[in-house]
């Protein structure tokens, strides 16, 4: 059985990887709340991305 | 940001999060997804109860579980890490609801000093997304990580 792991990078320690969720990682959850942006962004001025190098 | 946060846990790409909300109702799952929008360099940040039977999440839910503050700190958090993967992405937020969308602005106006401090941060109106006010009511949420 996979169990959680401590997380890698010590500036977060309230995060803990736990490989038991990857199966989430491609589902999506909320299906109308990802409809619902797309519909935004597909008409919406984004600002200038101001970290693009 | 000082302020009492549940612990989160995450898959390895830092793009679902999970933690339980502990308070007068009891256990809630709560999961935090950052999805892929249609454009290449924005995710949109849902958020709600994980529901046991449907492993569905629903963000319409109100739990009402007096721990507000701890939930909206443990998102924002979540959002840190997030951005700490993906440091160039936009993060787009909207509630479900005008009220749920007014939630998410409290919970910004909450740690805004962190806040625009650390991200580059917008409201949008309509179309259009301008530099966020505290007190200006909008539609949606648009941030960016500041890089040094």
């Amino acid at each position: 059985m996979k169990t959680a792991q401590n997380p890698t990078k010590k500036k977060w320690p309230f995060v803990t990887i736990d490989p038991a969720l990857n199966e989430y990682r491609d589902k999506i959850m909320f299906p109308e709340k990802l409809e619902q942006a797309n519909k935004v962004l597909k008409t919406a001025k984004l600002p200038p991305n101001k970290n693009r190098r | 940001m000082h302020v009492d946060k549940y612990q989160l846990k995450s898959e390895e790409e830092l793009t679902r999060f999970e933690f339980i909300s502990e308070g007068l109702n009891g256990a809630i799952r709560k999961l935090i997804e950052f999805q892929r929008t249609t454009d290449p360099e924005t995710y949109n940040l849902a958020f709600g109860d994980k529901h046991p039977a449907t492993e569905g999440i629903d963000d319409l839910a109100v739990s009402d579980n007096g721990d507000t503050e701890k939930v909206l700190a443990t998102v924002v958090a979540a959002v840190y890490a997030f951005f700490d993967r993906y440091p160039t992405a936009y993060v787009y937020a909207q509630g479900s609801t005008k009220a749920r969308t007014r939630l998410y602005r409290m919970g910004i106006n909450r740690f805004y000093a962190d806040v625009r401090r650390d991200f580059h941060l917008y409201g949008r109106i309509g179309e259009n997304f301008a530099d966020f006010e505290p007190d200006t009511e909008y539609e949606g949420f648009l941030a960016q990580r500041k890089l040094s």
